[in-house]
């Protein structure tokens, strides 16, 4: 959700609130200070610009008459970023299980090596199943792919507790890949190919 | 209804319309136009204040938060609205039966005279009775009341249909009445000067001119009532003829059909002392407004001064422990001038011969002949008192300063009486007089016996005066004690019968028998002067007088200073003197006082208080008869006590000498000053009996001053001119819109009663269109005046307004 739109919509309505209560006191003839309800009708009228501009920037095309369209608008704007969203997030987790696929393990004993790349494996695969979930999928902590195995062995109990938590409860395999895995052990196939 | 509130409410729900358009699309984040907007709201508050004037003019008071509290504050006053406007329309109905009351109609055939008047009575009735219906009476078409029966005259079929219409729908009797009548049938009266709307106005205005009646015959019976004191005969007729006229003013003011004209000024029982008070330029206004419409009240107030008024039924000064009363001024309500005779005799016992115009005897203009003690008629004669000393008997002098002056006084004249013991001897023996002791008889044994003389030789009308049969010895006295000058008293004889003229004829030549003794005592003493040198006056026959001469002539210098001092004073504070005259009402009255008590009393007053002991033991047993002490006080009551106390507090103005006939001008130039102490008791008034009661008239005088109200509550009635003087602030009445386009004008005449704030404090209409006066008396109900004062204090005042309204101004 984009921060701006509840801000803009309360400023909106707060503007137009006290413009109401002049136009009340207008009403029954009681007296204001109309230098005040003129500037509270301005500020109102800056706030329903900004709203505008949201909505076109987002809908272009869209149109609508009342209060009531206008709301219909910002609830579709809703979900569209929504999906958007979730589609960021699976895209996020196929490209790490294609990055731990294009990886090597080097280590001097055979077993050992064995040993991680069932580990990548499991791990890619949960990436992939986590990615082909239906709904919105856990969130992976952590910077983009090509930096991530190199972020997630820097991480270090107590500090980056929070994050190793994380990956542990929604990605158990790989965790258990990354706790095993020295930093020097991964050699992208980039590198061997240079 | 044509009232203003619908279309102020639409003007501004039009206004604000669109600013709650532009609401409802910026809430939808929809574009507007902002400048028209703004301009809406401009054009909203505009409106909402119009609003609220309007509503501030007709309820002052009222307060709303919210619109349906507005709804209710401009329901209220459509009410008020239209309860006026049906009060106009009774005030209108009203008018028209008014209108058809007071004209009369003229016909050559008197049945049909008769016949019209019955439709005149019948459209009378209902007029009258739809103007006392419930709810709003039906209106009667065409113009105001004066024109409408020309106007009704006038209409016709077809091209008046509507009009006629409706006249005959809702007023059938009277446009019966109409029908019947010719224009020329009708005479409507001529209309009064200021005509009243209804029959409420017209009684309470003829309630207010009888009110103004009532208040001049009080004023009229208080003037008749009163006496004027005043040590002049001469000058006390004048001022009775002057009375007489004042009185005979009011009468005829009150006699006037159209209602007499505003005396200003309080109540009755008050007014004399507040016209005495009135002082130019201050109260210009109030002696303007009397001199225009009271020209003899005025003249009349214009010579009386306050201590000269003794008001009916006031109490006498009876000292609490029966000693005398003070001396009381001629009392003389009127005298013909030329019977008058006046002398200022030195008078150890007097016979007080008091001319007393009772109106209960022979009214004002006649004195009343009272009997004397010895049965005789004795017309009345009051002495006057010449003991003004006003600082002896001064509240602000101490009893105990007064006490000493007094002890001093007497001691002095003790050895000065002493002194003279030898001369007064010497003319009583050259007037043919034997003292019936020898020795030193006292200085009231010669003029005893000088009354009874006269007494003997007049008859039964001795009364001529308090003969002056020792003027020698008297004369002597005046020059050596001031103590007995003090009791020189001048006494107006005024001879009515003709017994009394012989008396004074008499008594005249008594006086030249003993100016001669007196003469040749003087040549005795001259030629002993001539013969002996100045030595011869240390002889011992002129030792002591002259030795006493010495003495008084130092103690006259001094008192003359005390005198003057006090006279300074008496000048500076007249406000002291005046409130000395109010009388509480509170004061025991009393009944008259037979004139022989009174007699005694002032004869008291008259003699020499040392002496009176050694006299009782002295004087022959019938002079001891004459010569009794006067009675005790609770069997005085003379009426004349403040103008007593007043006489004390302030020295009367001098009199002039050249009335006096030419044989008392010598006895009148050896009058000294009158002195500032007497020898009577210590801390009493001078001239006090030796025996009575220390400071009583003093206490009098203080309980009087204590006894007069602080504050002044009285409400006076003040003219419109007098009124418009003391505005300060005025606010312009509002022409009410209704009024303004009905073309109501006229003048309205408000009664308000200033109060001593300044402020209006109850405004009522006497006359006016209602509509009009309410607006009138909204204005002047703000109005500021400066405080109406009298004697210096802010009173209530009570006065009549004129608000004249013309829509072209």
């Amino acid at each position: 959700m984009i921060p701006l739109w509840p801000s803009t919509i309360a400023s909106l309505d707060d503007s137009l609130t006290l413009l109401s209560d002049s136009l009340e006191k207008l009403k029954a003839a009681k007296p204001v200070d109309i230098t005040q309800v003129i500037e509270q009708l301005k500020t109102a009228a800056e706030a329903a610009r900004n709203l505008r501009a949201l909505v076109t920037a987002e809908m272009p095309e869209a149109s609508w008459q009342d209060r009531k369209e206008l709301d219909v608008l910002i609830a579709e704007i809703q979900k569209r970023i929504e999906a958007r969203h979730i589609e960021e997030l699976r895209a996020r987790l196929l490209a790490l299980a294609a990055e731990l696929e294009r990886g090597t393990i080097v280590h001097r004993r055979a077993v050992r090596v064995t040993q991680l790349n069932q580990l990548r494996d499991a791990a890619a695969k949960e990436l992939r199943a986590q990615a082909a979930a239906p709904g919105k999928p856990q969130t992976l902590p952590g910077p983009e792919p090509d930096e991530w195995l190199e972020w997630a062995c820097a991480l270090q109990e107590p500090e980056d507790t929070e994050s190793l938590q994380a990956l542990r409860s929604d990605f158990a395999h790989l965790d258990e890949f990354v706790a095993n895995l020295e930093p020097n052990m991964w050699v992208i196939k980039k590198e061997i190919l240079v | 209804m044509s009232s203003i509130w619908p279309s102020a409410l639409g003007s501004l729900d039009d206004s604000l319309a669109l600013p709650y358009e532009s609401v409802v699309k910026l809430k939808a984040a929809n574009p507007g136009n902002i400048d028209e907007i703004i301009q809406q709201l401009n054009a909203a508050a505009e409106c909402g204040s119009k609003l609220r004037t309007s509503i501030a003019a007709e309820l002052p008071d009222a307060t709303w938060q919210n619109r349906e509290e507005l709804q209710a504050v401009i329901e209220t006053i459509q009410k008020l609205e239209e309860a006026r406007r049906i009060e106009q329309l009774r005030s209108r109905l009203l008018a028209v039966a008014t209108e058809l009351e007071r004209g009369s109609i003229v016909h050559r055939r008197a049945a049909r005279v008769t016949e019209l008047n019955q439709f005149r009575e019948l459209a009378i009735k209902e007029l009258l009775t739809q103007g006392g219906v419930e709810g709003a009476p039906p209106t009667l078409p065409g113009p105001e009341a004066d024109q409408w029966v020309e106007w009704a005259c006038g209409l016709q079929e077809p091209e008046d249909a509507d009009s006629l219409e409706t006249l005959r729908q809702t007023f059938p009797q009277l446009d019966d009445f109409i029908a019947n009548l010719e224009p020329d049938m009708w005479k409507p009266e001529n209309p009064p000067e200021m005509s009243p709307q209804n029959a409420q106005d017209a009684e309470e205005r003829k309630k207010a001119i009888e009110q103004k009646r009532t208040r001049l015959l009080s004023l009229a019976t208080e003037l008749e009532r009163g006496s004027i004191v005043h040590h002049r005969v001469l000058r006390v007729n004048e001022l009775n003829y002057l009375r007489d006229q004042a009185i005979k003013e009011l009468r005829s003011q009150v006699k006037l059909p159209s209602g007499p004209r505003t005396l200003p000024g309080p109540e009755a029982t008050q007014w004399i002392e507040w016209a005495c008070s009135l002082r130019e330029p201050q109260d210009a206004e109030a002696l303007q407004t009397l001199r225009k419409g009271f020209a003899r009240l005025d003249d009349f107030i214009a010579n009386l001064e306050p201590n000269m008024w003794k008001p009916a039924g006031q109490p006498p000064q009876t000292p609490p422990d029966g000693g005398r009363p003070a001396e009381k001024p001629v009392q003389e309500p009127s005298a013909p001038p030329t019977r008058v005779v006046e002398e200022y005799v030195t008078a150890p016992r007097p016979i007080p011969i008091n001319l007393k115009g009772g109106k209960g005897s022979g009214g004002r203009d006649k004195p009343r002949v009272q009997l004397s003690r010895d049965g005789s008629a004795v017309p009345e004669l009051e002495a006057e008192p010449v003991t003004p000393s006003n600082g002896g008997s001064s509240p602000s002098r101490s009893n105990e300063e007064i006490q000493r002056m007094q002890a001093r006084e007497r001691e002095v004249l003790a050895r000065i009486r002493g002194a003279v013991t030898e001369p007064v001897r010497s003319f009583d023996h050259r007037i043919g007089r034997t003292p019936a002791v020898k020795g030193s008889p006292g200085p009231g044994a010669a003029p005893a016996a000088a009354k009874e003389r006269v007494e003997t030789k007049g008859g039964a009308a001795v009364a001529t005066a308090t003969v002056a049969t020792a003027v020698a010895t008297e004369a002597v006295k005046a020059a050596i004690a001031p103590a007995t000058v003090a009791k020189t008293t001048p006494v107006r004889v005024v001879p009515e019968a003709e017994d009394t003229r012989s008396a004074t004829a008499k008594a005249s030549r008594v006086i030249g028998s003993t100016r001669s003794a007196f003469s040749d005592t003087w040549e005795e003493f001259v030629s002993d002067v001539k013969e002996g040198g100045v030595g011869a006056l240390w002889q011992n026959k002129w030792r002591m007088p002259v030795v006493g001469a010495t003495v008084v002539v130092l103690l006259l210098v001094a008192l003359g200073v005390v005198y003057w001092v006090h006279r300074a004073r008496a000048s500076n504070n007249p406000v002291k003197a005046a409130e000395t005259i109010a009388v509480p009402p509170s004061s025991p009255a009393s009944s008259p006082q037979p004139i022989s008590t009174i007699d005694s009393a002032a004869a008291a007053s008259l003699k020499p208080q040392p002496d009176k002991q050694a006299k009782a033991k002295d004087q022959p047993k019938d002079q001891s008869a004459n010569a009794k002490p006067p009675a005790p006080a609770p069997t005085q009551s003379a009426t004349a006590p403040i103008s007593t106390i007043d006489a004390a507090l302030r020295l009367p103005p001098p009199v002039p000498r050249s009335s006096a006939p030419a044989s008392n001008k010598e006895v009148a130039k050896e009058e000294p000053p009158p002195p500032n102490g007497a020898n009577g008791v210590a801390g009493s008034v001078p001239g006090g009996v030796p025996n009575g009661a220390p400071s009583s008239v003093i206490n009098v005088v203080k309980d009087l001053s204590a006894a007069e109200p602080k504050g002044n509550t009285q409400k006076v009635s003040v003219s419109s001119g007098v009124a418009q003087g003391l505005l300060v602030h005025r606010v312009a009445p509002q022409y009410p819109q209704q009024a303004k386009s009905a073309r109501l004008q006229g003048t309205v005449v408000l009664q308000a009663v200033i109060g001593k704030d300044g402020s209006v404090h109850s405004v009522r209409a006497l006359k006016g269109n209602p509509v009009l006066a309410q607006a009138a008396m909204d204005a002047v109900k703000q109005w500021r005046y400066r405080p109406y004062a009298l004697n210096g204090e802010p009173v209530e005042a009570d006065t009549e307004i004129s608000v004249t309204f013309s829509p072209d101004h």
